[in-house]
């Protein structure tokens, strides 16, 4: 009798404990979505943001029209394949969306790039603000990304670390993987200096 | 190990002291409700033999229960007060106030809390900031379901640039993600209890019911056993104010390093911390903060109970090193952007603001110069004739690039001056650039202590140096240009239209060297200053003007470090000086407003304007 008292606590503490690693998996989980999410909210907020960008820019930049119609038209793209990974969240619309990015983000730095000659331009009161909405979005896409590795890197070292690894392994809670740094070339590249 | 992981390790073995240093604190509640009871049953026994044993014992009991309670209530009572009001509220009653919505400044702090939330993951806390703190600092504050507010000081607003301020607010973002706002109240409220016991040794501090009142009325003191107890207490407070102290630097290092994390930036925190190092070594008048608000703080500027570990040990332990030229120049930096914002915030002349700054002596270069001299000059002594002989010719010899081997081989100094030299020169080389400026002057205007032939001798040095030197350097103009106008100032002379080629020269030189805010599309232009006195001459000079080769013009080459060019400018520096003084005087202002005008002096710009300030004015 008293084995079989002390075999059923026994037995139910080893289920206590098995449900709170559960508990704990999907409440990183969870947190891990929900940090990706924000990824896609801040690039939302980053497309809105580029037509403001453009307007204020077409005042002074009357010569750069290829330069505008380029970066307004990788904006359109990248909305677009934003819009289909949202829909279909296959690989294929996510490898489109990754390439949709790196080519926005390169019209941008030329933008920024062209900005430079313009010094009316530059001392613009609105570009400024609007300079520094886009500096602080571009941020906040690469925190959000940052977040979304730790996030990952937490959720894993849950996941894969004994014993929880055999709940993670009955109950199909697979590893992650990080998102990468497309585009290393473009960081790599030349850094301007001036005096 | 990769630079990268260390501020993992840093977290980790922050996250294990603090947990000690927790256990420690509980440890410390319970262990003095125990020193009660042991303590009053002690004085119970001393004090009258009337009680037994198990009553004294019930006694006792009673006393520490009794001291155990009044510590939970005040807990109790500080915890009420802490978290019964939104944490916004909480900041209005500190004095701060809520950011601006249209504000440059304010919006990039906006973004920034954003940012750190996004990368910690945590709720946006509501902001709020100091309009009276001109220091660096910032807080984050918890109140009523789990609100968070944060408040950014003004000065930390206005001084840093963007990643530095992005670092301070990552520091006060992982404050949040590692819950140290309710940690840090808690803690508070439970010293609030430590702090309530004692109280009992003064009686009238407390006590409000009017009951008690009449009670305490026969008794001028409180009854010894009390006092005793009030001054246990007050040990245990001062032990738990240790702890706590204890318990926030450890919280401080981890919210560093946490910032870190969250940035990925170690250089924004440093640079941060040194900027707040720079204040806090030159006294910079902080606002008062409420003490038990001050462990909270980014940076604590008051010095007793440490609640923050010393600035320097946070500088040193992301790889930072303090150096004190780099400390005053930091300091020099705010306070010329200080008095920028001011003016611009104003919409005062800026220009006359900025006057101020430059003649005012509460720089670090004369500050710098001042503590230089204590050391180098006593200031009972005045350098006798060989030792400012010396001098001069160590400052004038330590721009012209010369080593002593080369002076020595040609024979320009004799052996006993060369030594004498020697030492001025090491000492000078040792001093900031800034200060050598202001010391050569210093030693310049004792000049005429020295006899004429002398002086003649000296400059026949200077020549001869000039001489075996092939090159020579801005620097070295100006202080031959210095020693010149000591030397031999200008006669006046009348025809200043004459002047023309000479005034577009050294205009052109001195915006070349000074026109500098990193932006080399612009072009500046030097403007004539619009003073009626002076509106005779402006008219002549704002033709000159127009012709000075604007900054950034391929068309003017850079100067050479050639010495004619050199020599050729000194003639027209000279020329200059020896106008009229209303039209010296104009030439001055023009220059005195140019340098005004520029975001920033550099090192070459500072040499020009101090050198064109004394000999135009």
């Amino acid at each position: 009798m008293a084995l079989f008292i002390i075999s059923l606590f026994v037995l139910l503490a080893l289920i206590g404990y098995l449900v709170k690693i559960y508990n704990q998996l999907i409440r990183r989980r969870n947190d891990l979505h929900n940090a990706f999410g924000q990824i896609d909210v801040q690039l939302a907020r980053r497309y809105d943001l580029i037509p403001n960008l453009i307007e204020v820019a077409k005042k002074y930049m009357q010569h750069e029209q290829e330069t505008l119609t380029a970066v307004i038209a990788a904006r359109n793209q990248a909305n677009q394949a934003r819009e289909q990974a949202r829909q279909s969240q296959d690989k294929n619309a996510m490898q489109s969306l990754m390439q949709a990015e790196n080519l926005l983000t390169r019209s941008l730095q030329g933008l920024a790039l062209t900005v430079e000659n313009y010094p009316d331009l530059k001392a613009d009161q609105q570009m400024r603000e609007l300079q520094e909405e886009i500096a602080s979005t571009e941020n906040r896409i690469a925190f959000a990304r940052q977040h979304y590795n730790d996030s990952v890197t937490e959720f894993n070292n849950t996941a894969e670390q004994f014993p929880n690894n055999i709940i993670s392994r009955i109950f199909n809670f697979e590893a992650q993987q990080w998102l990468n740094i497309e585009n290393i070339q473009s960081k790599r590249e030349n850094i301007k200096v001036s005096f | 190990m990769s630079r990268h992981t260390h501020f993992q390790l840093h977290l980790e073995s922050a996250k294990r002291i603090s947990r000690r240093l927790s256990l420690l604190f509980w440890a410390g509640v319970v262990l003095s409700a125990f020193l009660y009871y042991w303590l009053s049953y002690a004085l119970f026994f001393s004090l009258s033999s009337v009680f037994g044993q198990a009553q004294m014992r019930f006694a006792a009991l009673a006393v520490s229960l009794g001291s155990a309670l009044t510590m939970v209530l005040g807990y109790f009572e500080a915890r009420t007060e802490f978290l019964s009001t939104p944490a916004s509220r909480l900041m209005e009653k500190i004095g701060a106030k809520a950011l601006l919505p249209k504000h440059t400044a304010h919006q990039r702090a906006r973004n920034l809390v954003d940012e750190m939330v996004i990368a910690a993951g945590v709720k946006s806390p509501s902001l709020h900031y100091l309009p009276e703190d001109h220091t660096i600092n910032a807080f984050v504050i918890g109140g009523k379901n789990n609100s968070v507010a944060l408040a950014l000081s003004r000065g930390a607003l206005d001084i840093l640039t963007r990643d530095e301020l992005q670092a301070l607010i990552a520091h006060e973002i992982s404050h949040i993600k590692h819950e140290d706002v309710f940690l840090h109240s808690q803690l508070s409220a439970v010293l609030h209890g430590y702090y309530l016991i004692s109280t009992l040794r003064e009686p009238k501090g407390h006590i409000a019911s009017a009951a008690r009142e009449q009670f305490w009325r026969d008794a001028r003191r409180a009854p010894i056993p009390l006092i005793i107890l009030g001054y246990f207490g007050f040990i245990m407070h001062c032990i738990g104010r240790l702890i706590q102290a204890a318990y926030c630097r450890n919280r401080e290092h981890m919210a560093d390093a946490g910032a870190i994390k969250l940035t990925r930036n170690p250089q924004a925190l440093l640079s941060t911390f040194k900027k707040a190092y720079a204040l806090e070594q030159f006294k910079y008048a902080h606002w008062q903060t409420r003490e038990d608000y001050r462990h909270i703080l980014f940076i604590n500027y008051h010095a007793n109970y440490r609640t923050h570990p010393p600035l320097e040990a946070r500088i040193k332990r992301y790889g930072g090193r303090i150096n004190q030229h780099e400390i005053d120049a930091i300091f020099y930096d705010i306070q010329s952007l200080r008095k920028f914002n001011r003016c611009a915030a104003s919409q005062l002349d800026a220009t006359n603001a900025n006057l101020s700054l430059i003649s005012s002596h509460q720089l670090v270069p004369i500050l710098t110069l001042e503590k230089l001299e204590a050391q180098l000059i006593p200031p009972d002594s005045l350098p006798s004739d060989d030792a400012l002989f010396a001098a001069l010719i160590a400052g004038f010899l330590y721009h012209s690039g010369l080593n002593f081997y080369e002076l020595s081989m040609k024979g320009v100094l004799s052996a006993t001056l060369l030594n004498h030299t020697e030492q001025f020169y090491h000492g000078f080389a040792e001093s900031s650039p800034l200060a050598q400026l202001h010391l050569y002057s210093h030693y310049l205007r004792n000049l005429s202590t020295l006899a004429p032939e002398k002086q003649q001798l000296l400059l026949s040095k200077i020549h001869k140096i000039i001489d075996i030197d092939e090159s020579m350097t801005l620097y070295e103009w100006v202080y031959y240009s210095l020693y010149l106008h000591e030397y031999a100032p200008a006669k006046a002379q009348i025809a200043y239209q004459t002047s023309k080629d000479s005034f577009v020269r050294l205009a052109s030189m001195v915006l070349y060297y000074s026109a500098h805010d990193g932006n080399k599309a612009r072009s500046y232009v030097l403007n004539p200053p619009t003073e009626q006195e002076i509106a005779r001459f402006n008219q002549q000079i704002e033709q000159w003007c127009k012709e000075v080769v604007p900054y950034g013009q391929a068309s003017w080459q850079a100067p050479a470090e050639s010495k004619d060019y050199w020599l050729m400018l000194q003639e027209d520096l000279h020329r200059l000086s020896a106008l009229p003084c209303l039209a010296r005087k104009a030439i001055g202002q023009a220059f005195a407003h140019h340098f005004i005008r520029q975001s920033q002096l550099s090192l070459a710009a500072l040499h020009l304007r101090h050198l064109l300030q004394r000999v135009l004015n």
